[in-house]
């Protein structure tokens, strides 16, 4: 008796498995609205796209909403009309002169060709303190299977945060401009496979948008009132970059508190590594609505920030750890953005 | 012990028990934000949070003048299920105002309202507008700021139509018919404001009054034509077709409105030249294309000819014109394009000029002012013929199509009226101080109408017009009288 019934328990955990299919829905394709505007120098742009879905890489290309019509109006009702350039579908642009004033809201107004209207939230427009200083730090990263780590330059900001008012800070770097060493004697006929060394040019200027490797935000919270030192923008060394000088322009945003929170959700979504301690996927609500459908879900963020700048030129010398030197085996000119001629403001 | 064990089991049981009290259901209401404020449009966020499901009767926006929501103006949005966003706009609130908005929900016959916040409409402003010189039926731009869809444009006391209004800044607006005044002040009115622009906006102007047609319904080309002190002279020239020539000439009488026969001595034909007091040249056609050049000269004297010594050279299709009691032919064939005769009355004797920058035959427009003649050349720029020093300058460049040649220019006070050339209706005004042009409104009738005399009396101009000769039908000629300033 026993026996069969320990036979019968026996069969209990056995059972057929039938393979899960994941039904996964079809994504939808997110307006995606994204910009900022500031008391700087323009142009300033807004740029719009619809977001990808998930499927084949066909059916997730991010394509640029055109033929836009996209405004920025201030609370005193004043309207800017931004313009969609012909290189640049998707990008609209400010005119020429246009800054945002301290003090003042900006809304960002867009009609799309089908006749559906996005509204941003007001984004009031904080004064930036200047940028005392920018110091440098030779930054390295270790490469798993690599001898060489990676390596670049951290720029410190230093500034005098004021203490009379709560302030949210976001850095962004200019496109840089260095000095490209070339070796046009080195160059070698591609179809003949033979030197065929050329006189010219073995020092260019190159521009280059590097970006920024992070998202660089702060608050104030620890340094209100303070004059206070914070990572503001990292450049890394590809080995062409700092043979001898380069130039770059660092931006300090002062933004609104639902924009750096916005930022800093970003930040912590980007940064997930995959560990037990990252924060959970989720999606990230901007301020941008739909007023034809408040509850459509519309991506990114208007910001509208004062902003300060300041230049620095980093010469070699400043880096304590360079990548070996690459070598661009032609005339520099051919190397994308070089010319020969420095910028009519360089003054390193 | 199995008591006890049992016991023990028991309250086991019990302690793994517990009771699931249900709470209250929070919902709130919340005004988040005022997100667009113009001068009579309010947008605002609101929200709904809960922790239960909700489905609510009503929700929407209460906005009042009164802090205290005495008879509120209700934005109604209807049923709402669930918690989330929404979004509520009023229209029509009165500029310049404060009001206190708040949102509402109706949930299970409770009203609930989130805070009142405190926003005040705009106060509409014009800035700009262009362009500040058009006619009606055209479009102008006007640049502002919180202009709603209520907003009334006028032209002076004439109200424009708005074909378009973006984002309550700038109007797209269709001029209106004028009433009288061809300048008059732009005004934008918003409710019970009204915005005016200080600098005045200008109907392009200029009215033609068909006086009749050219007597016995004759149409006459290469003509002569002149005015003096007994009125304008318009005669021997070509009949259409080759049907011979019109003889003599007809006089017309600004003041009465009426047309005389005067007789010519001499003989018809066409390309002659005339001005108020000489005539001359010109060919007969003997056969196709076979001219017999005429050098006959005559002097006018009000409506008689006398004739004066023949001319020292063939003058065909030139140009005519007086400066300083002498006149001067320029231009066309036997005279030469490029060549320029002066003829001095008083010793009777012809000398030649330095030669021209430009080729001149009579089918350019040209005009005389301040005792200096005026070129529009081929290339539309119009050379100053200075007599005194027999000298050539630039003067300015017409704006507008030549068409096929032969237009016309005519000087009244300070500005001289250019245009109406062959196969275009284009007329422009040039002040001769400023050199500002300003477009004329077009000739009306059929537009293959060509220019067979044009003559100036008391600020207006006067156009006889003919058609083509390649047009057939009953189509006599018409004289226009052109006010440039009418409307």
């Amino acid at each position: 008796m026993l026996r069969r019934l320990i036979y019968i328990l026996l069969l209990l955990p056995m059972a057929c498995i039938d393979p899960f299919k994941v039904e996964v829905p079809e994504g939808q394709q997110l307006v995606t609205i994204e910009g900022i505007i500031h008391n700087g120098p323009g142009p300033h742009a807004i740029s719009i796209s619809r977001s990808a879905t998930y499927g084949s890489v066909f059916e997730g290309l991010i394509r640029p909403v055109t033929g836009a019509t996209v405004v920025i109006r201030d609370n005193e009702g004043r309207i800017t009309f931004l313009e969609e350039t012909e290189n640049s579908r998707g990008n609209y642009f400010t005119p020429a002169g246009f800054r945002a004033e301290i003090g003042k809201s900006y809304t960002l107004q867009i009609q799309t060709v089908e006749g559906k209207v996005y509204s941003s939230l007001p984004e009031r427009v904080l004064s930036s303190p200047a940028i005392e200083n920018v110091s440098l730090k030779t930054v390295t990263i270790p490469v798993e299977g690599e001898i060489i780590p990676r390596s670049g330059v951290q720029l410190i900001s230093e500034i005098n945060d004021p203490a009379d008012q709560k302030n949210f800070y976001f850095w962004r770097l200019s496109p840089v401009v260095h000095v490209l060493e070339a070796r046009p004697d080195l160059f070698v006929n591609r179809e003949t496979r033979t030197p065929a060394p050329k006189a010219c040019c073995y020092t260019c200027f190159r521009t280059e948008a590097t970006g920024n490797q992070s998202l660089f935000i702060a608050q104030d919270d620890n340094f209100n009132g303070l004059t206070t030192r914070i990572p503001a923008g990292f450049i890394e060394d590809n080995g062409l970059r700092f043979v001898s000088k380069l130039r770059v322009d660092l931006k300090q945003y002062s933004i609104s508190q639902e924009a750096f929170r916005f930022l800093r959700l970003v930040k912590q979504q980007a940064e997930i590594s995959g560990s037990i301690f990252d924060p959970p996927p989720a999606t990230i609500r901007g301020n941008m609505i739909s007023l034809d459908n408040p509850d459509e879900v519309v991506l990114g963020y208007f910001m509208a920030a004062g902003e300060s700048s300041k230049r620095i030129y980093i010469d070699k010398s400043d880096l304590t750890f360079r990548q070996i030197a690459g070598i661009v085996p032609d005339d520099c000119r051919t190397v994308s953005g070089a010319s020969i001629d420095p910028p009519f403001d360089w003054k390193p | 012990m199995r008591k006890i064990l049992s016991l023990s089991i028991f309250l086991m049981l019990l302690a793994g028990w517990s009771c699931t009290q249900e709470g209250d259901a929070t919902t709130v209401v919340a005004t988040e934000e005022v997100i667009f404020v113009s001068g009579d449009k309010v947008r605002v966020l609101g929200r709904l949070i809960t922790d239960q499901p909700v489905t609510t009767t009503d929700h929407g926006f209460q906005i009042s003048t009164a802090e205290n929501f005495p008879s509120p103006i209700i934005v109604s949005l209807g049923v709402k299920e669930g918690p989330g966003r929404f979004i509520g706009e009023a229209e029509g609130l009165d500029i310049n105002q404060i009001y206190y908005v708040r949102a509402f929900a109706s949930v299970g016959g409770v009203d609930l309202y989130g805070e009142s916040i405190e926003v005040k409409t705009l106060n509409p402003i014009i800035e700009s507008y262009g362009p500040t010189f058009s006619k009606p039926g055209a479009e102008i731009i006007i640049q502002g700021r919180n202009l709603p869809l209520g907003t009334k444009v006028f032209f002076g006391t004439q109200e424009a139509t708005i074909l378009e209004n973006q984002f309550e800044s700038r109007l797209r607006v269709r001029i209106p018919a004028a009433s009288t005044d061809p300048i008059v002040k732009v005004r934008v009115q918003v409710q019970n404001k009204i915005l005016e622009f200080s600098q005045n906006f200008e109907y392009q102007s200029g009215k033609y009054t068909l006086l009749g047609q050219f007597p016995e319904g004759q149409r006459i080309y290469d003509n002569v034509f002149f005015q003096n002190q007994s009125g304008f002279f318009v005669g021997i020239g070509s009949l259409r077709l080759g049907a011979g020539y019109y003889q003599g000439f007809q006089r017309f009488d600004p003041q009465s409105n009426a047309w005389s026969a005067v007789n010519f001595p001499g003989e018809s034909r066409e390309g002659a030249f005339a001005t108020s007091n000489y005539l001359g040249g010109g060919a007969i056609e003997v056969s196709r294309d076979v001219f017999e050049l005429k050098r006959d000269f005559w002097r006018i004297d009000g409506s008689t000819f006398t004739r004066l010594p023949d001319l020292p050279t063939n003058s065909f299709n030139s140009l005519a014109f007086e400066l300083n009691g002498a006149l001067f032919l320029a231009g066309g064939s036997g005279i030469g394009t490029r060549s320029i005769r002066k003829y001095n009355p008083t010793a009777q004797t012809w000398s030649t000029q330095a030669p021209t920058p430009i080729d001149i035959n009579n089918g350019l427009a040209w005009f005389v002012f301040e005792n200096k003649a005026y070129f529009v050349a081929s290339d539309s720029r119009i050379w100053e013929y200075q007599p005194t020093n027999d000298s050539w300058r630039i003067f300015s460049s017409y704006p507008g199509s030549q068409g096929n040649g032969y237009g016309l220019a005519q000087v009244i006070g300070e500005k001289v009226y250019i245009g109406l050339y062959r196969r275009t209706e284009q007329f422009f005004e040039l002040d001769l101080r400023s050199l500002v042009w300003k477009a004329k409104n077009s000739v009306p009738g059929l537009p293959q109408s060509i220019n067979t005399g044009y003559f100036t009396f008391n600020g207006q101009i006067y156009i006889l017009r003919a058609p083509e000769e390649s047009i057939a039908g009953v189509l006599p000629m018409e004289l226009y009288r052109f006010d440039p300033n009418g409307i």
